[in-house]
């Protein structure tokens, strides 16, 4: 898969209006799937999701594969849904936010049996916790891949999966009473 | 076998902790999976207009690259120097940089001209420009068995007698041509002959 992606972003960087196509119908859910997940609107996500394609066509002849293909195009959906929290000014500061009791280890599984307490749950999320479970655990990028999409230390990511997993039982919980 | 019951409770105790531990595990390993079962279903919920955000996304690719072909050569250019190749024309596309350039030069050449024609006094000495067009100017002495026809006929052909007959029959003669000097040289009408100065 990563190999197709990046050899369709080569073809792209040469104009190739087939190639694009292919890429946007290949990863087009994916991408809007993460963006969604961070600004928690349709219409907004779905600009989003344009002006990321239009940015791809625009720089692929950027693109050195010295990351994923996939991470290359995440990035590049990320900065643009900053620079939309920016516009709106509606920055999130994690630590602000879901203040967190010391919760146990119990599993989700363990807690709920409908998954669809969960799926609440992570709509609930923070849009940073949300991501890093996305990039983690839906995406299976390894910590040192999203320690570079993200620039932060490998560490800052290991504590953030921990945190966001930690509001996301809390979250299940408050829900459960 | 002995039955330390020391030793049996600390095996008992290092039994149930590693049983704990091994639970934790897999509780935080279903836990894992449980998140990625949830984020693979609601992927599978979204409703999204795919054909109808792909066709916006042409048209607006489209209309970039109609409003601004620069970019899209810059993009096609292979390597820095056609890239910025590229960026300097680019800049002769916007109608104000255009108009700043053209009137940079319209000054550049107002300022040369008066340059050029600046009236400075300039002062010259009297000989000034007389030994210039590479007309050599010579002090010559006649023989004084010469006919005056023949140094008449000799100096109409292609020299001019400047000035003289000056002390001791010194004549300033300009001759235009080398060949000339040769000529006169070999004539045998002249008793001396120097390059004046």
């Amino acid at each position: 898969m990563a190999a197709e992606l990046e050899a369709l972003i080569h073809r792209i960087a040469s104009n190739d209006k087939e190639a694009f196509a292919q890429l946007y119908n290949a990863i087009n859910r994916r991408v809007y799937f993460y963006i969604l997940g961070l600004v928690k609107d349709e219409t907004v996500a779905q600009d989003i999701l344009a002006d990321t394609f239009v940015e791809i066509w625009k720089s692929a002849s950027r693109f050195e594969g010295r990351s994923k293909a996939l991470t290359w195009i995440i990035g590049i959906a990320r900065n643009l849904a900053l620079k939309f929290f920016k516009r709106r000014k509606r920055l999130e500061n994690i630590d602000d936010h879901h203040e967190l009791r010391n919760g146990n280890a119990e599993a989700f599984a363990e807690r709920f049996a409908d998954i669809e307490d969960l799926k609440a749950g992570l709509e609930k999320l923070s849009w940073k916790h949300r991501e890093i479970l996305h990039l983690a655990f839906f995406e299976g990028f390894s910590y040192e891949e999203i320690s570079k999409m993200l620039s932060i230390p490998v560490n800052t990511v290991k504590t953030r999966v921990f945190h966001a997993k930690k509001a996301l039982r809390q979250l299940l919980d408050n829900g459960k009473d | 076998m002995s039955k330390d019951p020391k030793k049996e409770k600390d095996i008992k105790k290092e039994t149930l902790v590693g049983l704990k531990n091994k639970q934790v595990s897999e509780n935080m390993k279903s836990e894992d999976l449980y998140l990625q079962r949830a984020f693979e279903d609601m992927e599978a919920d979204l409703s999204l207009p795919s054909d109808e955000i792909f066709h916006r996304i042409c048209t607006r690719i489209i209309h970039e690259e109609e409003e601004n072909p620069v970019k899209e050569n810059i993009k096609k250019a292979e390597g820095l120097g056609a890239g910025l190749l590229e960026r300097i024309r680019g800049l002769f596309n916007c109608p104000s940089l255009a108009w700043g350039f053209c009137a940079a030069q319209f000054v550049v050449f107002v300022f040369a001209f008066f340059m050029l024609n600046s009236s400075k006094p300039r002062f010259e000495t009297m000989s000034y420009g007389q030994n210039s067009n590479h007309k050599q100017v010579f002090n010559v002495i006649f023989k004084k068995n010469v006919k005056f026809e023949d140094v008449v006929s000799f100096l109409q052909k292609h020299h001019m007698i400047i000035n003289g007959p000056l002390g001791k029959d010194l004549f300033v003669i300009e001759i235009k041509n080398k060949k000339d000097i040769e000529g006169l040289k070999k004539s045998g009408i002249l008793e001396f002959m120097e390059k004046a100065y």
